[in-house]
């Protein structure tokens, strides 16, 4: 009896210490950066590691007005790509989950191929489409181009979930006189609370950590979005690396970031798993 | 006007055929329920009606106007679903008007409207509450009220009181048929329950296989089973079925059954037959007819039993005697009837009558 | 009459499947224009000397492009470091991946806090994970270094990410931070939806905890992990950012993708970038149609 419940208490003991080290390791990158950004000027070359609570890094960057540009246009690209994909993928998740049509798994076919699409492969033809459509250097271009890994996705998840509604309480609402555009707007929407924050965090997050398509489609300092700002800022050598700012920056773009995935945490994991599982 | 004639309705979905040309007239204000056991097409039929399913073959008039190509919302239909189908998100008062808010009625109207039947439902209370947190039966009640509120003259329910446990079901047998003797619409009522549509209806429809099997007031199909699947549909507990001989005479037929021959009027029709016989006309102990049984086992109701027992080589035998009997299992008995409870079918498993005379 | 009125209105089911194509219309525009449509062009594009600044005036030239990049020995060694990087970073995700998600599926106090706290590493931008990393390591001023010399490990600073045979394996360690939390994420999930009973049944029967995982718990799983690892090995052949902001100009760590851009937006050169990029798409179709197959024909093998 006394061994088994010494060996309770060890196996508990590794297993927290388990924890702990998982937790260590995945959080202390992200202490460090925080700290970093809070010492000012030459302290941030000495290793210590309490930071001495120095807000000049963000007095810097925040006066900044490319960078602050930069957050802008990443807020207007992710909540443009978010209502967009959202508006396009809903209807579509209509049609595909609800009415059994010819032509419906061709099309569910292609959107799964097309979200596994490698993003390079498409890089000189979808160049050359924003160019024609002459977004080429606007968030525009970005707005567009981000369709290509947000739509698929929402599309497969929210025909999932479409899929899995009442079929009575559709016909319900035929009786009542509904028409299609009726039913998703008034019905079915408001049933789709849990998939919507699922798949538009998700579109929001990809759109907002998008990197190449936003390093290639922008031209111009005041159009790019902050991943490649923080990509793009340097000093004016090596040494002189500002790691303050960068790191203030980081954090910036981050924290609304943790603060999203942290509350709306199950819904993040349940779109994940819905695209993955399903998928 | 709102009486139904389906004449040669078809319903196939590829190579299926699951209503196979089916002829039927509802009258105005008659209140008719499809039975059958699940998968013979009610509910298709039901649909087809309501316009939720299209019509493969015939033609389907409602009030005298083809409908085969008018959408649901226009065919003058109020339709209660099995599962209610309440919109989840909206409270009661708006799920009660949402038909009426879409036809784009004034919202003093619509109120005035929803009010009105929420009171004669007893369901005002409930108006500010979303279905969740509703009962079964009070559930039932608002799905019945949002058919109600757009006052059609057609009313078609799809086994609604089949959520419901034994008691609600019946307090809302009774408010459906309160329902239609106030509101004396036409009405069409699918269920798999053979007591609501022998309580609630003014006429049966009895399907089997996509066809209809037979058409008639409730004692019509009682008492006059056309075949020996309606005759084993209506009435619970199930009628006996026991195996005959029919001989054809000059004026007469003599039947065999268990080793005891009688005769009977003529019936022209000679072979093995089926015998059906309720367990309610059972006799024990008497009847112009007695054969020798043995007791299996008594199951005492309160009022009266329900008497199992062996006859033959292994026949089974349920008989419903009034009080509880004394009786033992292996106990031996004689089981009788009259002549004239006693149903004939034929191999083709139809109905046989006697000649006209 | 009848007829007229047959031929004017559709059929129930012919209004639906309108209404279908009416609904699919929109996304299924913006598809073709964001993605067909341009995979197509990237494949023309391939077969002429197109340049980037003036894509309107071109002339075929048949395979050239492709003969260029595959006399190229710096596309063979981007290549050989895309799948050097997937294969040994997606090996060491999930294997991390499973026993992380075996931790996590214990019934313990603060597990909830855990899933939480693993979610961000892969929220974040993958920017910001290089950036943070690539301070962290600095080979003066970096924690990592401070850390080691005070451990008395080395004596100077490691230049992580300028010493050629260092900086694959930084890029692996930190592409396993990022995306370790995603592969738990998946494999717990499928976990979860282990049915519970026949471990109850095991441990009646005596059946050790090792035998138990080996015979249940990665039977079952074996699906869920199979779907993770096929997302993270799409994920990691078209990698691009972590390499470009740790180590934008080393090729001992340039991928597929990040030769195929250098081409086609530094060097303008269209032809051989689209080569370059119907190269990269072939390569992963390749590689999911063998990944799918060989996982259907293990399926049917071990019957599960």
């Amino acid at each position: 009896m006394v061994r088994s419940n010494t060996r309770k208490r060890l196996h508990q003991v590794a297993i927290y210490s388990l924890f702990g080290i998982v937790a260590l390791y995945t959080l202390f990158p992200f202490y460090w950066m925080i700290a970093s950004s809070l010492k000012s000027g030459q302290a941030i070359f000495d290793v210590t590691f309490f930071p001495d609570l120095k807000f000049n890094n963000y007095a810097a960057i925040l006066s900044d007005g490319v960078f602050l540009r930069s957050l802008l246009n990443s807020l207007i690209v992710a909540f443009s790509v978010v209502a967009l994909s959202l508006v396009l993928a809903i209807a579509a998740a209509y049609a595909l989950g609800r009415i059994d049509f010819r032509g419906r798994s061709p099309i569910m076919l292609l959107v799964l191929a097309v979200s596994m699409f490698p993003q390079i492969a498409l890089l000189s033809g979808l160049f050359e489409m924003i160019r024609w459509l002459g977004l080429y250097n606007t968030v525009g271009s970005l707005i567009f181009a981000y369709m290509i890994f947000t739509l698929p996705f929402n599309i497969w998840v929210l025909t999932t979930f479409m899929r899995d509604l009442p079929k009575q309480i559709e016909e319900a609402a035929i009786m009542d006189g509904c028409s299609p555009l009726r039913i998703v707007r008034c019905i079915f929407l408001p049933m789709m609370g849990p998939a919507l924050i699922s798949t538009g965090l998700l579109a929001f997050i990809a759109s907002w950590n998008e990197f190449m398509f936003a390093l290639t489609f922008i031209l111009t300092d005041e159009n790019r979005t902050v991943p490649v700002a923080i990509a793009l800022i340097s000093g004016s050598s090596r040494y002189e690396f500002p790691y303050g700012a960068i790191m203030a920056a980081s954090t910036i773009v981050t924290v609304p970031l943790v603060i999203l995935a942290l509350i709306f945490q199950k819904h993040i994991v349940s779109g994940l798993t819905a695209g993955a599982v399903k998928g | 006007m709102s009486g139904i004639d389906l004449t040669d309705v078809v319903k196939r979905f590829g190579a299926l055929t699951v209503i196979d040309k089916v002829n039927l007239r509802v009258g105005e204000g008659e209140f008719v329920v499809f039975v059958g056991p699940s998968g013979c097409g009610k509910s298709t039929l039901l649909r087809m009606i309501a316009g939720l399913e299209e019509i493969s073959d015939g033609e389907l008039q409602i009030g005298g106007k083809r409908m085969n190509e008018t959408p649901p919302a226009e065919r003058g239909i109020a339709m209660v679903f099995q599962s209610y189908a309440l919109y989840p998100h909206m409270s009661v008062e708006r799920n009660l008007g949402f038909a009426l808010e879409t036809a784009r009625l004034a919202a003093g109207e619509i109120k005035e409207r929803v009010s009105k039947v929420a009171r004669f439902l007893k369901i005002e209370h409930l108006l500010h509450r979303r279905p969740a947190q509703l009962s079964g039966g009070q559930q039932q009640r608002v799905a019945i009220g949002r058919a109600l509120v757009r006052s059609q003259k057609l009313f078609l329910f799809d086994e609604p009181l089949s959520n419901l446990d034994a008691d609600l079901r019946m307090e809302m047998r009774v408010e459906i048929a309160r329902i239609h003797r106030e509101l004396k619409a036409t009405t069409v009522y699918v269920t798999h329950d053979q007591l609501e549509a022998m309580t609630l209806a003014d006429r049966i429809v009895v399907l089997k296989d996509g066809r209809i099997a037979q058409v008639g007031t409730p004692m019509e199909l009682y008492e006059r089973p056309a075949s020996k699947f309606v005759a084993s549909f209506i009435g619970a507990p199930r009628m006996n079925f026991l195996p005959g001989t029919l001989r054809r005479d000059t004026g007469a037929s003599r039947l065999e059954v268990m080793g005891v021959t009688h005769t009977l009027d003529r019936i022209d029709y000679d072979g093995e037959i089926s015998i059906g016989l309720r367990p309610e006309d059972l006799i024990l102990g008497g009847g112009e007819v007695q054969i020798p049984a043995q007791v299996l086992l008594v199951e005492p109701l309160g009022g009266e039993a329900l008497v199992h027992a062996r006859v033959g080589d292994g026949q089974m035998l349920v008989m419903k005697v009034q009080g509880k009997p004394d009786l033992r299992p292996n106990a031996d008995i004689t089981v009788g009837w009259m002549r004239s409870k006693a149903h004939l079918f034929g191999a083709d498993e139809l109905a046989l009558r006697a000649a006209e005379a | 009459m009848v007829s007229g009125v047959l031929m004017k209105s559709l059929g129930l089911r012919q209004a639906r499947a309108r209404t279908a194509w009416w609904f699919l219309a929109p996304s299924l525009l913006v598809l073709t224009a964001v993605a067909l449509w341009p995979l197509g062009r990237t494949f023309v594009f391939s077969f002429t000397d197109a340049l980037l600044t003036e894509p309107d005036f071109y002339s075929y030239i048949g395979f050239d492009n492709y003969r260029a990049l595959f006399e190229d020995p710096l596309w063979w060694q981007s290549v050989r470091n895309t799948l050097y990087f997937t294969v040994i970073s997606v090996s060491i995700e999930t294997v991390l991946g499973l026993t992380i998600a075996l931790l996590l599926n214990s019934h313990i106090a603060g597990r909830g806090a855990m899933r939480a706290i693993i979610l961000i590493p892969w929220s974040i931008p993958v920017v910001v994970s290089a950036r943070m990393w690539q301070w962290m390591l600095h080979d003066q001023f970096g924690i990592v270094n401070h850390v080691l010399k005070m451990a008395g490990f080395i004596d100077s600073g490691i230049a992580w990410t300028a010493n050629a045979s260092l900086v694959m394996p930084v890029i692996i360690a930190v592409d396993v931070w990022i995306t370790t939390p995603f592969m738990v994420l998946l494999i717990l999930a499928g976990l979860q939806m282990l049915p519970r009973g026949i471990y109850e049944v095991a441990a009646i029967d005596g059946v050790p905890a090792w035998k138990q995982f080996t015979s249940l718990t990665l039977p079952l799983l074996a699906p869920s992990i199979a779907v993770a690892v096929l997302f993270r090995l799409l994920d990691a052949l078209r990698m691009f950012d972590l390499s470009f902001v740790l180590s934008s100009n080393s090729d001992d760590t340039k991928t597929v993708s990040i030769y195929a851009r250098e081409v086609l937006v530094n060097f303008q050169d269209m032809g051989v970038g689209s080569a370059a990029s119907t190269a990269v798409f072939l390569m992963i179709a390749v590689v999911t149609a063998i990944y799918v197959t060989v996982f259907r024909l293990n399926r049917r093998l071990l019957g599960v």
